[in-house]
């Protein structure tokens, strides 16, 4: 159990990306960040190594953010005590900067799969990697890609 | 910042801030792993599979009944129907607990979204007819049900025929009835849940994400 808690607290950032990018609310987030530790530590005796640990995580976290944002819901059940919140943001009380508020309106902008996209790119991924995450083609991962950064400057030109 | 590549820095920026601003709550991620079995899936599959054991126990116990009653005509064409009701819900609960257990967060996206559309699919579909079928054959349940359990006679051709009657138009009024008011039962969602199904409104919210999920994963 430890191994697989030094991996996911290796990972953090990735949940955290993740919960802030699908969730609004820091009730959900929380919530979400917990739904997605509990599938992982199911999933995990099944990981073989197959692909990269940060690939098989951002997977089951997706999977997770995509069908929780579906259900639109707020849940009512906690595993845990709403007090001891799973993921700490040390400064919360920090103002984002502009960048990142662009960034994060863009992504609130787009659909729970191109988010998805947007989202991976963002944090570095290769064509290949985003591909193995998604389950699309490295070739459909740059296209939609070279869309995504046409409208985005369609809609900078507008606000301009 | 006009571009994605443009975003792409300051979004680096601001996962260098993260190492310092992101704990994990070990106590509480130890809690999590420790305690675990209340996920949302795992609850399903639980459910659809006690449900399926209920169901399995119902169409054996009226498979028997049929069997030892063969020669009373009434009961016989009357428990038939129940029974294939039963069995259909026998097979869908199986289905969906089977469909439940096999999903594995850890497949790529855009497979494991069209397996999770799939299953909701079925469920709406399940619960369509279990409620809609359900209804139709309230009387004939009501007379099976009190003959094999109570041991009471309902054998009147003229109370069998009125409420089959009723219960047949009973279910337009209830597509009807959900269509209307489905959206106005926020303070419970288990009803509101079961009305949308029934009226078709989640059916077409599913239809419509998988449409999303084949634009997205076609070249």
């Amino acid at each position: 159990m430890t191994d697989f808690q030094d991996l996911i607290d290796a990972h953090r950032k990735i949940i955290f990306k993740v919960c802030t990018a699908y969730c609004r609310h820091a009730d959900d987030r929380q919530d979400l960040a917990q739904e997605i530790i509990l599938q992982l530590w199911r999933a995990y005796p099944g990981f073989d190594g197959r692909v990269k640990f940060s690939t098989w995580m951002y997977r089951i976290a997706l999977n997770v953010a995509i069908s929780f944002y579906r259900s639109q819901r707020r849940h009512t059940r906690h595993l845990v005590d709403d007090e001891a919140a799973l993921l700490n943001v040390i400064d919360e009380s920090g103002t984002p900067s502009d960048e990142m508020r662009a960034v994060w309106q863009i992504i609130e902008g787009l659909d729970e799969l191109n988010r998805a996209l947007v989202l991976l790119f963002l944090d570095g991924n290769s064509h290949a990697e985003i591909a193995a995450v998604l389950g699309i083609s490295e070739s459909n991962a740059a296209t939609k890609l070279g869309r995504i950064r046409q409208q985005i400057r369609r809609q900078v030109q507008r606000a301009a | 910042m006009t571009d994605l590549d443009e975003l792409k820095q300051a979004w680096a920026v601001q996962d260098r801030r993260l190492d310092e601003t992101v704990r994990l709550n070990r106590q509480v991620l130890a809690a999590i792993t420790m305690q675990g079995a209340r996920s949302a899936l795992r609850r399903m599959v639980w459910s659809d599979g006690a449900q399926a054991a209920l169901w399995l126990a119902a169409a054996l116990f009226l498979g028997r009944a049929i069997a030892d009653d063969w020669a009373t005509r009434g009961l016989f064409s009357l428990a038939v129907p129940v029974d294939l009701y039963v069995i259909v819900m026998l097979a869908a609960t199986a289905r969906m607990a089977i469909a439940a257990a096999g999903i594995d967060f850890g497949e790529p996206v855009a497979i494991l979204q069209a397996r999770l559309l799939a299953l909701r699919r079925l469920r709406i579909r399940v619960t369509q007819f279990a409620v809609l079928a359900g209804i139709a054959m309230w009387a004939p349940f009501a007379v099976v049900l009190s003959r094999l359990t109570l041991g009471l006679e309902i054998d009147s051709p003229a109370w069998l025929t009125a409420n089959v009657a009723f219960g047949l138009a009973l279910v337009p009024i209830s597509y009807w009835v959900s269509r209307r008011y489905a959206d106005r039962m926020a303070a419970s969602p288990f009803w509101q849940g079961m009305m949308r199904d029934v009226a078709g409104h989640s059916m077409r919210r599913a239809l419509e994400s998988a449409a999303t999920l084949a634009a997205f994963t076609a070249d």
